[in-house]
Parts: structure tokens; sequence; C-alpha cells
């Protein structure tokens, strides 16, 4: 993964640390009412609900290799969002993402909250795919942007990093 | 150069809209090379408060509206502040380029050689930094 930009903030922890993505392990402690079985095939109705726009756009770009490549990503952070509800974070005020077919032949997949973006613009050279995070002022100016991986390992890191960042600035 | 406090882009149309509330960061993508090697994009400088309109009636050759779905106002302390910043330093600039037929007409600038990933992290952060959105019907958005 080749090293790009970093943020220069001092006001928010780095998005990166390993230890902001918390998850409970401790669901037996949980006083809300539980009972089923998360199948991870059938994505529950809000996960759909978070993705189904950008899985719709993606669906109508008529570059094969390209919409190959969003809908891996796509798929990583589907995954990525049903690990996190399983571990019963609650993501269901989260804003949906999207996707867009852009002129230049790229897809973005963008995911924009009030005070910071996270992006994925997938490139018809695959190599120059890329992921950013930006942010206001009022977040520390966080200012990244890395190619992304080939390794599919390293993307599922990538989101689950990203994914605890949009948990704990939300 | 004197310059206004707000830079007007045009949104072409409702594919760079969400929800009608904000834009996607495409609409900030840097396309036109320049002879200097660098890439431009145009905006209109907000010099009067005719700015706005003037955008929304620009025309293509066609005679269809240029900016179908309105236009998003960047304020100019936002492009300062992005290029200070230590991660784009100065790499971003903006100029004012006027038009026969557009006055107002500028450009915002990136310097040559910049990598792909860093010019769609810039558009992400000029996308997050606009201040509002005024559509064709004259409907206003402020953040």
């Amino acid at each position: 993964m080749s090293y790009i930009q970093e943020t220069n903030s001092m006001n928010v922890p780095p998005p990166f640390s390993e230890d902001i993505f918390f998850i409970s392990d401790h669901s037996e402690d949980r006083t809300e009412t539980y009972s089923g079985h998360l199948d991870l095939r059938l994505p529950p109705l809000s996960v759909q609900n978070l993705i189904t726009p950008a899985w719709d756009a993606v669906v109508q770009v008529k570059d094969q290799s390209v919409a190959d490549e969003a809908r891996n990503i796509l798929l990583i952070i589907e995954k990525t969002i049903l690990i996190a509800q399983s571990k019963g974070v609650d993501l269901a005020h989260l804003p949906q993402l999207h996707a867009f077919d852009v002129q230049d032949g790229s897809i973005l997949i963008e995911w924009i909250f009030d005070d910071f973006r996270v992006g994925f613009s997938i490139e018809p050279i695959p190599s120059e795919s890329s992921w950013y995070l930006v942010s206001t002022a009022k977040l520390g100016d966080i200012s990244v942007a890395r190619n992304i991986s080939q390794n599919e390992f390293d993307i599922h890191n990538l989101m689950l990093k990203l994914l605890a960042f949009v948990i704990s600035h939300v | 150069m004197n310059y206004p406090k707000n830079s007007i882009k045009g949104i072409p149309n409702n594919d760079f809209l969400i929800e009608g509330s904000t834009v996607a960061s495409h609409l900030f993508h840097f396309e036109q090379t320049r002879e200097d090697g660098g890439v431009e994009q145009s905006i209109n400088w907000e010099d009067d408060d005719s700015v706005i309109d003037f955008t929304l009636n620009q025309k293509k050759a066609n005679g269809d509206l240029q900016f179908r779905a309105g236009v998003a106002i960047l304020p100019r302390s936002e492009i300062d502040r992005l290029s200070k910043l230590p991660t784009i330093s100065g790499s971003l600039s903006y100029e004012r380029s006027r038009l026969d037929n557009n006055p107002y007409h500028g450009n915002l600038l990136l310097q040559a050689n910049i990598p792909k990933a860093k010019m769609r992290q810039i558009a992400a952060s000029l996308a997050l930094a606009i201040s509002g959105i005024t559509t064709q019907n004259h409907e206003d958005k402020t953040f």
C-alpha cells in the first residue's frame, strides 16, 4: 500500500489506531432483548438500506472491469458492517453509501457525513484506485489518501479501521 | 488581485446531488490539463449579488442550461484553509480568468504531477467545504 497523505490532526484520535474499533464480546451483559441468529450470508434489511443506493449505481456501470472492482469493495464494506452489527454495534443512524459513474471512467463510492467524508475512487487502471478520508477543521482537518491495496486482507483491514472511525465520529 | 468572499461552482445535473442537500465529490474533480502540466476546473467568482443568477442561467452552445441542478457556494476562505494544510502544502490555488461572455470566470488550480489519489482527496475536501447550494428553483440549502 503506497503512502500519500496523513492527517495533521492533533485534536482527534488517530483514525487508524487499533483501539478505537471497540466491539463488545460480552453480549450476555446486554440488557436489551436479544434472540435469533444472524446469518452472515443474508444481509439484514438495515445493511441493505445502507448500501442499496451504491449497489444500484454500480449495476448500471458499463465498464465491467471497473464495476467488478467496485462490487468487490462494496462486498467488503457490507461484510465489515455485518461483522460490526453481529457484535452489537448500532449502525441504524448512519447515512447511506452512494456510488457515482464518473465521466472519466472511474466509479466514486462515497460515504458523506456532516464533518467528514470517506471515499473510494475505482479507476480504469486498478493500481490508481484510491481511498480517502477528509474532515472539516472541527474534526482536525484530517486529510488522508492512499492507493487501494490489491491484497484483499489489507482491504478488509482498511474497512474495519474506516468503519471504526465512522462509528466513533458520528 | 482582489477576490470576493465566495466562489460559485455549477452543478451540471442531479447526478451530483445527494438527496438534494449536498454534492458528491466528483463535482470538484480536476479535468482540464494546462500547458504547465497542472490541472484546473472552472468556477465563477461571486463579485456581486447577480453572479448566482448569472451562473444558474449560463447556457451551453445548444441553448440548454449548463448547470441544470443549481450551484454550490464554496467560500474562498475554505480554499485558502485547505491550501495551507501541510498535506496539500500550496498545491491548490485559484485564479481569475475572465472570458468574453463571462466576466466572473475563474479556475481552481492544482500543480502538475499531483498523484491521482491526492487529486481525489482534494476534490472531497472541496466538496466538504461548500457552505450552501442554490437549486434552479432558487431553493437555498445552507450548511
